[in-house]
């Protein structure tokens, strides 16, 4: 029994026109805290369709999934928000940065929907851009920044509210091999030091080979 | 404040189209403030008009009201001095003037036309601005028992008709109260036009004891009571059917049909217009909002990915439109403004309008109560337009939202 996340014997199944494209087929998963996972595979196998019901972003047709021991089916769409909210961070492979904020408001952003005061919400965040390596860089936009230093935001924002678990979908895969081994470096000791649980989609090998936990995903259901 | 500041960012993502659709909405607003404001002037000055040209209260004995009089003054009053001394001593009460209304023949020894006179007292070409334009002579005389004969004062194609001029003598003749055939001779003091084809061919004014000894009558057909200020008159005309249950009482409005008719086509009009420019505006702003929400779907699934509620991103949408709204509406304001500023400095005239001789000045009168409707509902409209833009993407699903390109 996992004190984070359980998904058992979970669907998946999407319509393109006529066909129906079986995306997960009945995927059973447990993670504890502060894991590190990977899940590999080839494009198409399932893991953002995974990742998406791992992160409250998607439902699954069938099957359970337990997010702290709460049975996700049974929450309304705003109880899911605020589990998004309270609980889980996300790191999207093309950072997804608000533009029109510097890194300090993307980063201040997650706790923006709190109930957190501006000084402490501030506090944090720049706390989290100094851990990150970005002290310099608080108030510069994200069309102002490299690919390195804009997932770097990202990771900060992800982070900065302390969550349970973080979904990363592809996070190093904009990035030259020097930034992205940065990245993983930094997920790594994030994750330990905030006893964080990482679940990571990647196809990046050095990404694969740093994490306690791998997983291979093909054509919707794990692979040894 | 922080959703205000991401908001106000927001609207310079795409500068030129915030632009465009701030001065169509600012031009909206101007458009819809000038052409109420050219409203509001027509429906003051008509409004001013008729009452200064009836008084702002007629009193009458009340079946005078309901129908005609079968010989002259026959549902006159005969008491009207001691109301008029009365109601004169009220502060609210600028005159209170008898008036005679009377029809007859007037000849200049060689032809006689149909005339419709008015007994006045000859105040009342001072509280009657705008009503009668003196084109030549002199109004009627303050004392005119000096003169031989009694004055009159022709109306301009009257005066035409009968090739007078300010001296000329002339005889009225009209039916007496009793039904007898009676003559008044009088003297051109002077000519006026009323800017009103039909009653420049026909009026005449002359002093009401003249009309008075013409119709062989002590009374009056009714008192005008002018008062300091219009706003007053319905309460002013409330206490007069209290204090004289025995008078009818009408208001200037009761009798003044140009007045509600151009307000009636008017407040059509303009509400049409009204209505189309607000159409206008909302379709401006529904168009950049939905540019604005289709560009940004991916971002839309970022901040709900985040924990953003849908209200929350609903209201950075809104609050986008809000502070379009706003800030095209103090333009739109300000632009009415100027505008009405200017024309008072340009000497434009509206073309005569049915049923006169003469055009107005084209002018517009510039309300801040009616602007202030107007930024409302404008504002308004524009934050509808952004909630009904911004749903469709609010809707759609989170990894729907992140895999938009």
């Amino acid at each position: 029994m996992s004190d984070l996340l359980e998904l058992s014997h979970i669907t998946k199944t999407y319509r393109v026109g006529e066909a129906r494209v079986e995306a997960l087929k009945g995927i059973d998963l447990d993670l504890n805290s502060g894991e590190f996972v990977a899940i590999g595979g080839p494009s198409g196998s399932g893991k953002s369709t995974l990742l998406n019901i791992c992160g409250l972003l998607d439902q699954p047709d069938q099957g359970e999934y337990r997010f702290s021991g709460q049975n996700t089916k049974t929450l309304a769409p705003t109880q899911l928000t605020r589990l998004r909210r309270d609980y889980i961070g996300f790191i999207f492979q093309h950072f997804n940065l608000i533009p029109v904020m510097n890194a300090l408001e993307n980063v201040e952003y997650p706790l923006m929907l709190t109930q957190l005061v501006a000084k402490e919400r501030r506090t944090r965040a720049t706390m989290m851009l100094d851990k990150v390596g970005l002290s310099e860089l608080y108030y510069q936009l994200p069309d102002q920044m490299s690919g390195g230093q804009r997932q770097r935001v990202a990771i900060a924002r992800a982070l900065v509210k302390h969550p349970q678990l973080v979904i990363a979908d592809e996070p190093t895969a904009n990035l030259d091999t020097i930034t992205a081994n940065q990245i993983i470096d930094l997920m790594h000791e994030l994750s330990t030091e905030q006893n964080t649980t990482f679940l990571i989609a990647t196809h990046d090998e050095r990404m694969v080979r740093r994490c306690g936990r791998k997983l291979h995903l093909v054509d919707g259901v794990w692979q040894s | 404040m922080k959703w205000l500041v991401f908001a106000f960012r927001n609207l310079f993502r795409n500068r030129r189209r915030t632009l465009v659709t701030l001065l169509i909405t600012a031009t909206g607003t101007a458009a819809i403030l000038s052409s109420s404001g050219f409203a509001l002037y027509t429906y003051h000055s008509l409004k001013e008009l008729s009452a200064n040209d009836t008084g702002h209260l007629i009193l009458a004995r009340p079946d005078y009201f309901q129908r005609d009089e079968d010989t002259p003054l026959a549902l006159g009053l005969s008491d009207y001095t001691s109301i008029q001394q009365q109601l004169s001593q009220d502060p609210r009460v600028q005159v209170v003037l008898p008036r005679i209304a009377l029809t007859g023949l007037i000849s200049n020894g060689d032809k006689s036309v149909i005339f419709a006179g008015s007994g006045i007292d000859p105040q009342e070409l001072r509280v009657k601005v705008g009503v009668v334009k003196l084109l030549e002579g002199q109004p009627l005389s303050e004392h005119p028992h000096n003169q031989t004969d009694a004055e009159v004062m022709l109306a301009k194609d009257l005066a035409k008709n009968l090739q007078a001029q300010v001296g000329t003598g002339l005889t009225l003749l009209a039916t007496t109260s009793e039904g007898a055939l009676n003559a008044l001779d009088v003297q051109v003091q002077g000519i006026f036009s009323t800017g009103v084809p039909e009653l420049d061919q026909r009026l005449i004014l002359l002093h009401y004891p003249s009309a008075q000894t013409l119709l062989a009558s002590q009374r009056v057909s009714t008192l005008a009571v002018y008062l300091h200020d219009i706003n007053l008159t319905k309460a002013f005309a409330a206490q007069v059917h209290q204090t004289y249950p025995q008078l009818g009482v009408q208001t200037w409005l009761d009798q003044a049909a140009l007045y509600l008719k151009v307000r009636g086509l008017y407040d059509r009009i303009f509400g049409t217009l009204g209505l189309i420019l607000v159409i206008i505006v909302f379709l401006s702003v529904f168009n950049t909002l939905s540019m604005t929400v289709t560009e940004r779907t991916r971002e839309i699934g970022t901040l709900a990915a985040l924990g953003t509620y849908h209200g929350e991103i609903l209201r950075i949408f809104m609050l986008e439109a809000l502070i379009i709204g706003l800030l095209s509406n103090l333009l739109g304001v300000i632009g009415a403004w100027l505008t009405s500023v200017a024309v008072q400095f340009i000497d434009l005239q509206m073309p005569a309008p049915p049923g006169r001789s003469e055009g107005y000045p084209f002018l517009i009168h510039f309300s801040p109560e009616l602007s202030l409707y107007v930024v409302l509902v404008i504002t308004l409209v524009c934050v509808i337009a952004a909630w009904l833009a911004a749903r469709r993407g609010v809707n759609k699903t989170i990894v729907e939202a992140l895999a938009d390109v």
